[in-house]
């Protein structure tokens, strides 16, 4: 009988074991220093260096072909690759809040840190996985490491009361994704993706325990990823959270449980089985209409945040479908990918912004604090604008390619209605992402306004993603190139 | 080569960027704008008048897997756009050399950007690069409408821009398909123009959802909010209002010719069958802005509001011309986007200048500014005989060419067209009359008494004796300008249903013939 793990399998999931063992670095020196907090900037170079020898064990999986781990459970392609690299930046890039922003810094980094890089390690898990149980294992480890990534706030109220929301929904949805596991485990006799498909090419009749099975797991991920009408607890959890965590969610668990919803849709598992199909679609043209519509009756811009990423989930939705139904060879995986790509750059260098406006604990930053940015910080609000428009989808920005290639992969299978909804709603999102802008731009300053701080890595934030959404909006020949390339295997 | 063009206000942009000291600021946009005129001047001279090809055309790869590409290129419709746009640059900088003291640095990185995209949409022979100068257009002009306007300045700005993507987000739509079936009928993916003529895109006649049809509307969409056409028109008298005067130039004197600029270039040659089916109704509409245009203008009590409102009747003129399909109309509605770029910046300047000097552009108050204004009356006369296209100056040729392409196309139309004529002059020297005949009114003497009435200074002369030059000048020897759309005009015409354009390096494809349902 052969080995369970080979030296192989370690050497694969090495950078998950990097990732756990620098965690525990903060917190260990933290305890033995007699529970006093290391410096901040100690604390984020630690962690800093965690995730530089992760990405480079990543950078040594092999991009071009399908490598199996564990039995089959872990799978490693071009793909995830990608996908784990930008996992780990983001987790690092949020880290440069979490040590500038109130809510974060100073007290509890070290356990902040710990936290973070566990839910990074169970997201590595959730997108590596061939296996459902494997999924829902990474799935938890990141769900639990986030609830208390909210609950740890310094705020007192809306951050209690956000962890709560956050805790109690988001295990129903676990619940139900575990249910859905259970129910696709009956007809088929196993959680293994390749076991599932081979079970609908072969044995599947409208089986509709396995059907209802699938359908509970695909709601337990919308859940994830606050697609309509699993999306309510995102405003209020976006707010009440800690500006880092917020990005944090925003960015990293949307791609992670994106590129899950890509697995178990896209990769045509549910190939012969229409009408989810028929629902998602719904779905998908639901959360882009009732994000953009609520999104513009926001003031307070985490809220407004909130909002415009359960549309941009509608956006991504779309592109999963298509990757769903279309033939092997569709544009529809690495549409999504990109997209992906293109909207967690934004939003981090977004809520880098609102980090900069928060002075007190107590402080929800609203579009009005943004008037006169431009006559105190042109840069700053020039950078913003930038940020802003590739969310409103304007060319030459990466956000406009995102859109460009989920509408071209849309349209490429005649799904014209999900095409036109989407363009509708980017024309309804113009009017609430050019808000700010008039703030910053064309209106004077008010008393009582929030004062803008100049924290260094924040700032850096704002500059790396307005950086990546111009280039990739530039490159994105080659950035799709690279994408497509990757998602091939 | 034609990229050098584009490449120009964006060096001077970042000049204007990093340059340390303020107020020299204008001097590098004058520089700047001044070289891109010469370089286009260049572009002039050295383009081949007898050859209906794309010329300077550079090409490049952009998104290979959509088969997207930087392609730029010019025939003779474009090339005279260009030259206009190049032109008004320098004179809108002059004309904004006092008036703007607040964030001088901002508002000319802005001007130069809009300069940029507006020539790049001019130049570009792939749609999606077109769609990307066509979006990234507004952007500048958003800045400018909305920090250095007027009153109800955001009002404005957010609807000219809400306005203006309603209409072009569905045309992306379109431009998706078509690159789709471009894969499927030439067999690999294109977002060319030069490919995009040579698709045959299904046609059902009398019927809403052929695909040739749903395309059509959507183009027809995003082109008429920008010309704009009759019943889409209404963001325009608002962005002109509240504009500076150097944003309202820039509206009535380029922007707007994008929108015919895309009707004459993608819509009309690439949905020929729709073309011939439904020009009647851009016929109709086009007279309708006419005569609606000139209507409200008469009626208006705000200077610039006037103006605003004549633009949609000129552009009116545009429309019909075009929509006559034959060599008079195309002719006169190709020369007319020139005569509107330079008699209606003409007369936005002239408001501004007034403006500049009173704050204030109710006609009411206003009343024999001859006797205290002689040598700015003269010239806002000269201007409004071009304006209401008195022969000899350069309205009278667009004017005339269009109504008697419009006449050839269908009389009923003409004669509806013939009656704007009337009513373009009633609005003009009514206009006139009120505002520099008669006695002067008390609020004037008032204003005089402060001694802000002074006549023209050195620099808006230079600025309106050019623009007075070039009214006569393209009045008297419309050849001089002519000649260069000829060619490409007449191409249009002859090959209306199999239209086609081939660069000057490649070999003749031979057209395939579209829709022939």
């Amino acid at each position: 009988m052969e080995n369970l793990v080979s030296i192989k399998d370690i050497g694969l999931i090495s950078p998950l074991i990097a990732i756990f063992l620098t965690s525990l670095v903060p917190i260990t020196i933290k305890v033995l220093r007699g529970n006093k907090e290391q410096k901040a900037f100690t604390v984020l170079v630690e962690a800093l260096l965690g995730l530089g020898v992760a990405i480079s064990l990543i950078g040594f999986q092999a991009s071009d072909n399908i490598v199996s781990a564990f039995m089959g459970s872990l799978l490693f392609d071009g793909g995830t690759k990608i996908v784990s690299i930008a996992l780990c930046l983001l987790a690092g890039l949020s880290l440069f809040i979490s040590t500038e922003n109130i809510n974060t810094r100073g007290n509890k980094l070290s356990e902040h840190v710990f936290l973070i890089l566990n839910s990074l390690a169970g997201m590595l898990i959730m997108i590596w996985a061939n296996d459902l149980i494997i999924v829902f294992i990474g799935l938890e480890i990141m769900s639990l490491a986030l609830y208390m990534l909210v609950a740890l706030s310094h705020e007192p109220k809306y951050a209690k009361e956000a962890a709560f929301k956050y805790f109690i929904l988001g295990s129903v949805a676990s619940a139900i994704f575990l249910y859905g596991v259970a129910l696709i485990f009956g007809p088929v006799g196993s959680t293994y993706f390749d076991h599932i498909i081979q079970f609908i090419n072969t044995d599947y009749a409208n089986n509709y325990v396995f059907l209802i099975g699938c359908f509970l797991c695909i709601v337990g991920m919308l859940f994830k990823v606050s697609i309509f009408p699993f999306h309510a607890w995102a405003p209020d959890v976006y707010q009440g959270a800690p500006t880092a965590v917020t990005a944090f969610m925003s960015t990293a668990v949307k791609m992670a449980s994106f590129t899950v919803l890509l697995r178990i849709i896209g990769t045509g598992m549910l190939g012969e089985i229409g009408d989810i199909y028929g629902i998602l679609e719904w779905l998908a043209v639901l959360s882009i209409v009732v994000g953009n519509l609520a999104a513009i009756l926001q003031n307070n811009i985490k809220r407004l945040l909130a909002y415009s990423s359960i549309a941009h989930s509608g956006y991504l939705l779309i592109g999963v479908i298509v990757a769903g139904i279309g033939p092997q060879d569709n544009f529809g995986y690495s549409a999504t990918l990109f997209y992906l790509l293109a909207y967690v750059v934004v939003s981090m260098g977004l809520l880098s912004l609102v980090s900069l406006l928060e002075n007190t604990e107590e402080s929800f930053v609203s579009v009005n604090d943004l008037r006169g940015l431009s006559r105190k910080k042109p840069v700053l609000s020039v950078f913003i604008a930038v940020l802003l428009l590739s969310l409103a989808g304007i060319p030459p920005l990466a956000g406009f390619f995102g859109k460009f290639f989920i509408f071209a992969a849309a349209v490429d299978l005649g799904l014209f209605w999900l095409a036109f909804w989407g363009v509708m709603g980017s024309l309804i999102s113009i009017y609430y992402y050019l808000r700010p802008i008039v703030m910053m731009f064309m209106k004077e300053e008010e008393e009582g306004q929030e004062e803008v701080q100049m924290d260094f890595l924040s700032y850096l934030n704002i500059f790396i993603a307005v950086v990546f959404a111009i280039a990739i909006g530039i490159y994105s020949g080659d950035s799709f190139e690279l994408v497509n390339f990757a998602s091939k295997f | 080569m034609i990229s050098t063009i584009l490449v120009i206000p964006l060096i001077t942009a970042l000049i204007i960027a990093i340059s340390p000291k303020e107020k020299y600021i204008r001097y590098w946009a004058l520089l700047g704008s001044s070289c891109g005129f010469l370089f286009s001047l260049f572009l002039l001279t050295s383009f081949n008048a007898d050859s209906a090809q794309l010329q300077f055309v550079e090409k490049m790869q952009w998104i290979p897997s959509f088969g997207i590409q930087y392609f730029v290129g010019i025939d003779g419709i474009s090339l005279s756009l260009v030259v206009l746009t190049s032109f008004l640059s320098p004179i809108l900088i002059l004309g904004s050399w006092e008036s703007i003291k607040n964030r001088t640095r901002a508002y000319y990185l802005n001007l130069m950007l809009l300069q940029s995209m507006m020539l790049g949409s001019f130049v570009a022979l792939d749609m999606i690069l077109f769609y990307c100068f066509w979006e990234l257009s507004l952007i500048p002009m958003y800045f400018l409408i909305g920090i250095w306007g007027g009153k109800k300045r955001i009002y404005a700005t957010i609807k000219f821009f809400i306005f203006t993507m309603f209409g072009s987000v569905f045309m992306l739509i379109s431009i998706v398909a078509l690159i789709f079936y471009a894969k499927s009928q030439l067999g690999y993916y294109s977002a060319s123009i030069l490919d995009f003529y040579q698709l045959s895109i299904p046609y059902i006649k009398n019927s809403w959802v052929s695909p040739q049809t749903l395309m059509f509307i959507s183009f027809c969409l995003a082109f008429a909010i920008k010309v704009p056409m009759f019943p889409v028109h209404t963001w325009l008298p608002d962005a002109h209002t509240e504009a500076p005067t150097a944003g309202s130039v820039i509206l009535a004197g380029v922007m707007l010719k994008m929108g015919t600029y895309g009707f004459l270039r993608f819509a009309i040659p690439m949905f020929p069958d729709l073309v011939n089916d439904w020009s009647w109704l851009f016929l109709y509409l086009g007279v309708i802005g006419v005569i609606y245009g000139s209507l409200v203008a008469m009626v208006q009590t705000d200077m610039k509001k006037l103006v605003a409102y004549s633009s949609v009747a000129h552009m009116g003129y545009v429309v019909m011309g075009m929509f006559t399909i034959n060599e008079f109309g195309l002719t006169g509605s190709v020369y007319q986007m020139l005569n509107h770029g330079i008699s209606t910046g003409a007369l936005f300047l002239l408001v501004g200048m007034i403006y500049d000097r009173t704050h204030n552009r109710n006609i009411g108050d206003y009343g024999g500014l001859a006797k205290l204004m002689p040598i700015f009356t003269i010239l806002f006369f000269i201007v409004t005989m071009s304006s209401i296209a008195v022969p000899g100056t350069n309205g009278f040729i667009g004017e005339y060419l269009i109504l008697m392409g419009s006449f050839l196309a269908s009389p009923v139309i003409g004669l509806f067209a013939i009656t704007g004529v009337i009513l373009g002059a009633v609005y003009m020297l009514w206009l006139f009359k009120r505002v520099f005949l008669g006695q002067v009114s008390a609020y004037l003497e008032n204003q005089n008494k402060e001694g802000v009435l002074k006549d023209l200074s050195l620099r808006e002369s230079i600025i309106m004796f050019s623009l007075v030059f070039l009214i006569f000048w393209m009045g008297i020897f419309p050849n001089h300008f002519l000649k260069y759309s000829k060619v490409s005009i007449k191409h249009l015409t002859d090959n209306a249903a199999t239209y086609y354009l081939e660069t000057n390096d490649a070999k003749k494809v031979s057209a395939v013939t579209k829709g022939t349902m």
